[in-house]
């Protein structure tokens, strides 16, 4: 939703993993999107609960609170958060570039 | 962006505040005495002050060498039946005198003055010699004629000519006559006072006509045999070979002693003496070695001057002087730099006496006045009586300023304090008996859908006649109190975030366009079904990029909104976005039902919803305007509400946010992986987990640290692996396919896996943990898991492994 771009800095070594750590989070979104569509809480807080576990591991943080939140709204049934949530998670995703950096 | 700036301190920030008020308070007291000694009542009380403290400090001193001949009263009355009444005729001081001289007196000093002709003077000029001085009158006034002899005796009567030297200047001087000054040398007898008549300094020398004469108490030290110099280089006045101190006009200050011992004898006595009487035969011994004054004290002939320590007679001062001057008996004239430590030693005296730290009370402070008067008095003195002159009512008056504009800044401080703290605690009074209101509230808000819980829990699990429509019905009412009690939870938590400044604001670039359509997008499903439009409309000057905290914005805008919409049954529901530098401004507008001014009292309150029957129609927290508008305000900004019943109602949010050039846009986080220390650990190592990125990244970190891996996707393959390997150590994920994390654990362990198992969740909370411990994990590493923390578990987990294995 925003032109502005969000640049993350990743560990070098883990370039290589790179890719399926996106094509993961391209599965959260089509996930989250059916999840919503279908108002399937179960698989909102799954793919939540997911995201919150992996984000912040590959330096994503932004991930990992959305995840947060989207867990818990999920447990509430609450559509209306997730929602905003998935706006914010795609508007984050289509922002982020990558920057390698060598740490060790 | 995190908004703030880096701070600079400055040098007066570091200054402590006490310090800067006694600057101030110093320099103001300085200033005032300064202006208030230069009055005339400021002098005459430094100089009474100054004759206290030399009359306090005075000490003995001893006159023994002087004689004093008085023609007092009884001489008068002894003698004029033998010599007549006074003047006398000279003859009979040139008896006494040549008496004097025969007896042995070191000097004879002539406090009379001998200028006009009389009988027997050819006689007394014939007994005066080098051992005697002769006094001469200096006077204010001029206009006398002189003639040439006058000059010529003047002139050799002069030590010294010209301006330039330590001398008090005369209109003229009255010369003893020429016939005696020929044959003794003349002294200045005149003893010039202060302007308010007492006598504190003298002049050692006098000038008249361009002729620098001494006075008559320098002529006699010289007489005396005290090297009495002027010195033609530096115009100085050299007194047994020291430069006298003196002040500005060259005059010397005067300690007087504390009392007077000088020999007194009556002039008839000498008259008795000098003419054979064997009556007073002893006066030769009492004046062999001595010097003589003589002069009178009577009251027709005398002259008295007032000193600090009483009214004297000049002849008694006059004879004093020369053994004041030769034993050293003067003070050092006030020397400015002496004066300005002194102030400033007491202004930080007072300064400390003042400071809070002493004491606030009313009556301690009052009572520093004395002690700083005291103090102030005390070290003048002491410096007084060291024989250095000081400056009394500048100190005096300084300190006590200082004192009283410190002691008056600090009551005042004082009073607005007591002022400021009853306010505040009104408030604080206040504020428990709203968080007392609040919690009664909240305690409420919790009991009533746990009531619904519990009780229809219990007659579902009871009732044994019961529909199974019933049942569902009694379901759905625990089903929707559950959800109302967990979205209450977990608004009450975020309000507590927020009350314990958890809450961060992170400012970055954001099209602000593109975030008020996105949330306008997710309040759509709302309004299906009813005649209700959304609309967002933007100014023109609303600028594409600016720096907010989206996330925030969105929650205040969503709650704003989903009011808006929820009250909302037809009509529209508007958000007008508006920009003016340095702020952007949000009205959200309804055509909903509106609220009273009394409704509108308490929409902000917590808990508090405009209509009692609010919650139970509409449902919702009452929290989500409250921590609103605390979000708002932790973001520098407000909100606002107006409202008509009947008409609508309208929210203005305004939040200070910078407009940002779209090429800025490029926003750094904070994200950088930790490093880990080059330290290699031996071993084998299982990670068990579902999610392929994540299992790769441990894999990843698992070599970093120098260890073997084994890799499972589910909780199956992950008991069959361990049991065949036995790795080292086991990383469990609690959530994964095939076989849960738990039962995993719980096979292995039952199969006799006695290696460590550490678990990863994404579940926090002490339950997750207490499960995965129960079914034999050895810890619970909280996901994310970060490296660091991951080496620290597997550096224990191995050490544990290594020590349970036989050596």
């Amino acid at each position: 939703m925003t032109t502005g771009k969000i640049i993350v800095e990743v560990d070098r070594d883990l370039e290589d993993l790179m890719p399926l750590f996106w094509s993961s989070r391209e599965q959260d979104l089509q996930g989250l999107a059916k999840g919503i569509e279908e108002s399937d809480f179960n698989t909102l807080r799954s793919i939540g609960h997911d995201m919150k576990g992996t984000g912040s591991s590959f330096g994503f943080h932004r991930v990992s609170e959305i995840g947060d939140l989207i867990e818990v709204a999920a447990l509430a049934n609450d559509l209306l958060t997730i929602q905003g949530q998935f706006g914010t998670f795609k508007d984050y995703m289509s922002r982020i570039e990558i920057s390698f950096v060598d740490v060790s | 962006m995190i908004s703030g700036s880096p701070t600079q301190l400055s040098l007066a920030s570091r200054i402590p505040d006490y310090l800067k008020r006694c600057f101030w308070a110093c320099g103001a007291a300085i200033a005032l005495s300064l202006g208030l000694v230069a009055t005339p009542l400021g002098t005459a009380i430094e100089l009474t002050l100054g004759d206290q403290v030399a009359r306090l400090v005075a000490q003995e001193q001893d006159f023994s060498d002087v004689v004093v001949i008085d023609v007092d009263e009884l001489s008068m009355a002894n003698l004029s039946s033998q010599i007549g009444a006074w003047p006398y005729d000279r003859d009979v001081f040139a008896l006494t005198n040549a008496y004097l001289l025969a007896s042995g007196a070191r000097v004879v000093a002539f406090d009379i003055l001998f200028s006009e002709a009389r009988r027997g003077d050819d006689d007394f000029a014939k007994t005066l010699s080098g051992k005697n001085a002769l006094a001469s009158a200096a006077l204010p006034y001029g206009g006398a004629v002189h003639d040439d002899n006058y000059r010529n005796q003047l002139a050799a009567a002069a030590w010294a000519k010209g301006p330039d030297w330590p001398a008090q200047t005369w209109q003229d001087l009255t010369l003893p006559r020429e016939l005696f000054s020929s044959r003794a040398p003349v002294g200045v007898i005149t003893m010039g006072a202060d302007a308010d008549g007492v006598v504190r300094r003298i002049p050692l020398l006098h000038q008249a006509y361009g002729e620098v004469l001494p006075a008559l108490t320098a002529l006699v030290l010289k007489i005396d045999g005290v090297a009495v110099e002027l010195d033609k280089t530096s115009h100085q006045l050299r007194v047994a070979n020291e430069v006298l101190p003196m002040d500005a006009e060259g005059m010397v200050h005067l300690r007087y002693p504390k009392n007077w011992r000088i020999q007194v004898v009556s002039f008839y006595e000498l008259a008795l003496a000098a003419s054979g009487s064997a009556r007073y035969a002893k006066l030769a011994e009492t004046v062999r070695g001595k010097t003589v004054y003589i002069g009178s004290s009577s009251a027709i002939l005398g002259d008295f001057a007032q000193t600090p320590l009483g009214r004297l007679a000049g002849l008694y001062i006059a004879a004093a002087l020369p053994t004041m001057v030769k034993q050293g008996h003067l003070y050092k004239p006030r020397y400015w730099p002496i004066d300005a430590a002194l102030i400033l030693m007491l202004l930080a005296f007072t300064c400390a006496a003042a400071h809070p730290k002493v004491g606030d009370g009313i009556w301690l402070q009052a009572g520093m006045f004395p002690v700083v008067i005291l103090a102030t008095l005390a070290v003048a003195a002491l410096v007084h009586a060291s024989g250095q002159k000081t400056a009394f009512l500048l100190p005096l008056l300084t300190s006590l300023l200082a004192q009283f504009f410190l002691v008056i800044w600090r009551q005042v401080w004082l009073f607005r304090r007591n002022q400021r703290l009853q306010v505040e605690k009104l408030a604080a009074e206040e504020s428990n008996r709203l968080k007392g209101q609040f919690l009664a509230h909240m305690t409420h808000e919790l009991r009533t859908p746990l009531t619904a819980i519990l009780g229809f829990n219990n007659i579902n699990w009871k009732s044994e006649t019961l529909t199974r429509e019933e049942r569902i019905g009694n379901g759905e009412v625990i089903d929707r109190n559950s959800r109302h009690l967990l979205a209450l939870i977990n608004s009450i938590l975020d309000q507590a975030k927020l009350e314990a400044g958890q809450i961060r604001i992170v400012k970055q670039p954001e099209n602000l366009r593109a975030l008020v359509n996105d949330v306008m997008a997710t309040m759509l499903p709302l309004v299906s079904g009813k005649p209700v439009t959304l609309e967002a409309v933007f100014d023109e000057q609303v600028p594409e990029v600016v720096e907010i905290d989206a996330f925030r914005i969105r929650q205040i805008l969503l709650n704003l909104l989903s009011n808006a919409v929820k009250f909302t049954s037809k009509g529209s529901v508007k958000v007008v976005v508006s920009w003016e530098p340095g702020q952007v401004s949000m009205k959200v507008i309804d055509t909903g039902p509106g609220m009273s001014a009394e409704q509108l009292n308490r929409i902000f309150v917590p808990f508090q919803q405009a209509n009692d029957t609010d919650a139970a129609r509409f449902g919702g927290t009452g929290l989500g305007l409250t921590i609103s508008k605390e979000l708002a305000s932790l973001m520098g900004g407000n909100i606002g509400v107006e409202s008509s019943v009947g008409v609508g109602t309208r929210f203005l949010l305004n939040i200070p946010a910078a407009a940002s050039p779209e090429a800025a846009l490029s926003v750094q986080e904070d994200m950088r992986p930790v490093a880990i220390g080059p330290k290699l650990m031996n071993g084998v190592v299982m990670i068990a987990e579902d999610a392929d990125d994540l299992r790769g990244l441990a894999v990843i970190y698992l070599k970093r640290f120098g260890l073997s891996v084994l890799q499972a996707k589910n909780g199956r393959e992950a008991v069959d692996l361990a049991l065949e390997h036995v790795p080292d150590v086991v990383l469990m994920d609690m959530e994964m396919p095939v076989l849960h994390g738990l039962e995993a654990v719980r096979e292995l362990r039952g199969a006799g896996f006695g290696r460590p198992i550490l678990a990863m969740t994404a579940h926090g909370g002490e339950p997750h943990r207490t499960l995965a411990l129960a079914a034999g994990c050895n810890d619970v590493l909280p996901k994310p898991v970060s490296q660091a923390v991951l080496r620290a578990a597997l550096d224990s987990a191995l050490s544990a492994t290594r020590k349970a294995l036989p050596p």
